[in-house]
């Protein structure tokens, strides 16, 4: 769509052509195939768009007011219950030793976890320097550890 | 087809907008009631409620022509205006603020009612509902009802692939009539902007609307 007719499009959708309307709105149209093809899908989609207008005012039930007020009682109620549950003394009080308990045990599984994997990989000057003069096991338990491992890794049939 | 401008007034403003500048819906008398709203006062949230509830009514009304549905959606329209007023910032007027809300609520409704379905049983105005009672069904049933019908079935699939905004910028030309220069006032969005996002909102619809009656079984406009 070219832009004279896009600049223009809402105030000839509002019903009264012409009036607010260039009379080059008009002029291009006559000219133009394709701003006139798409203008009138617009116009229909339009159109269709009006079947969603209420036929009449509608106007509540009497009491609508003290329903909605309900409603939002009932909502209420619904969402602090949710968050009421941590607040009890007796369950907050529960919560807190469990997740004291909880984090205990994590921190000791950690610490443990931690002091096992001490060990440090042998670099390869290490290896090649194990290889040619291998120690006598028993003085040093990192570099036996070492030994073994070059041993093992090094191992052919 | 009666007119909604009972219904949805034009801004109190009255005369002509002053277009291309921002609107401040902070001085308002509206924006007093619901600054006493976001105070927790009681009064003011039942003036809203009695000020706006028609207004609410009748666009859920407009979209599902039901009563009982729409008096439910109204109901949670409002205890989502009480719950969320403190986030208000005024941008926007409270109608336009409301009317979103309510789109959207009607939206929410549909979608998890299954669309289609609920909006064939449910599309009758009461006329509608009666002459159908006492016709055979299918076979007798008005042409021109099975048209609105699925008219009404298609506009609300095609505003279901807009974005709120998109939305409720259309409803609120279309459906409720508002001109650029108003909806620029009641959205405190620049004239221009509006253009373009209806624009936008319009050649998306195209879009779907090509690709939905391609599908059978869709009648369109």
């Amino acid at each position: 769509m070219h832009g004279l007719i896009k600049e223009r499009l809402e105030e000839y959708l509002k019903g009264v052509p012409g009036a607010r309307v260039p009379a080059e709105f008009q002029q291009h149209l006559k000219t133009c195939r394709a701003c006139r093809d798409e203008l009138s899908l617009i116009q229909g989609q339009a159109a269709l768009l009006q079947v969603l207008r209420a036929p009449r005012e509608v106007e509540p039930r009497v009491g609508f007011y003290a329903r909605v007020m309900d409603r939002i009682e009932v909502e209420a109620q619904q969402k602090a219950s949710f968050w009421s549950v941590f607040m009890e003394p007796v369950f907050g009080r529960r919560l807190a030793v469990a997740s004291l308990a909880l984090m205990l045990i994590l921190g000791t599984f950690l610490a443990f976890t931690e002091a096992d994997s001490g060990y440090v990989p042998p670099s390869a000057d290490t290896i090649i320097a194990l290889d040619e003069h291998p120690p006598g096991l028993g003085t040093d338990q990192q570099k036996d550890r070492d030994t073994i491992l070059v041993t093992l890794a090094t191992y052919q049939e | 087809m009666g007119s909604l401008s009972g219904v949805l007034p034009l801004p109190a403003c009255g005369g002509k907008i002053a277009s291309r500048t921002r609107v401040d819906h902070r001085s308002t008398e509206e924006a007093a009631l619901v600054r006493r709203v976001q105070a927790a006062d009681q009064m003011a949230f039942r003036e809203i409620v009695e000020r706006y509830q028609a207004k609410v009514l009748s666009i859920i009304y407009g979209v599902l022509r039901n009563h009982n549905d729409a008096e439910d959606i109204a109901q949670q329209v409002f205890a989502k205006v009480y719950f969320s007023v403190r986030s208000f910032d005024f941008r926007s007027s409270l109608l336009t603020w409301i009317y979103k809300i309510t789109v959207n609520e009607c939206y929410d409704y549909l979608r998890k009612k299954k669309v289609r379905k609920l909006v064939y049983e449910s599309d009758f105005t009461e006329e509608d509902a009666q002459r159908m009672r006492n016709a055979e069904p299918a076979r007798e049933r008005s042409p021109a009802i099975d048209v609105r019908l699925a008219q009404r079935d298609l506009a609300i699939k095609l505003l279901a692939r807009l974005t709120e905004e998109e939305r409720t910028l259309l409803l609120l030309k279309e459906v409720e009539g508002h001109s650029v220069e108003e909806l620029a006032h009641m959205t405190g969005i620049n004239e221009n902007t509006i253009k373009v996002k209806l624009f936008r909102a319009r050649q998306k619809l195209l879009k779907v609307a090509r690709r939905l009656t391609r599908s059978p079984g869709l009648v369109t406009a």
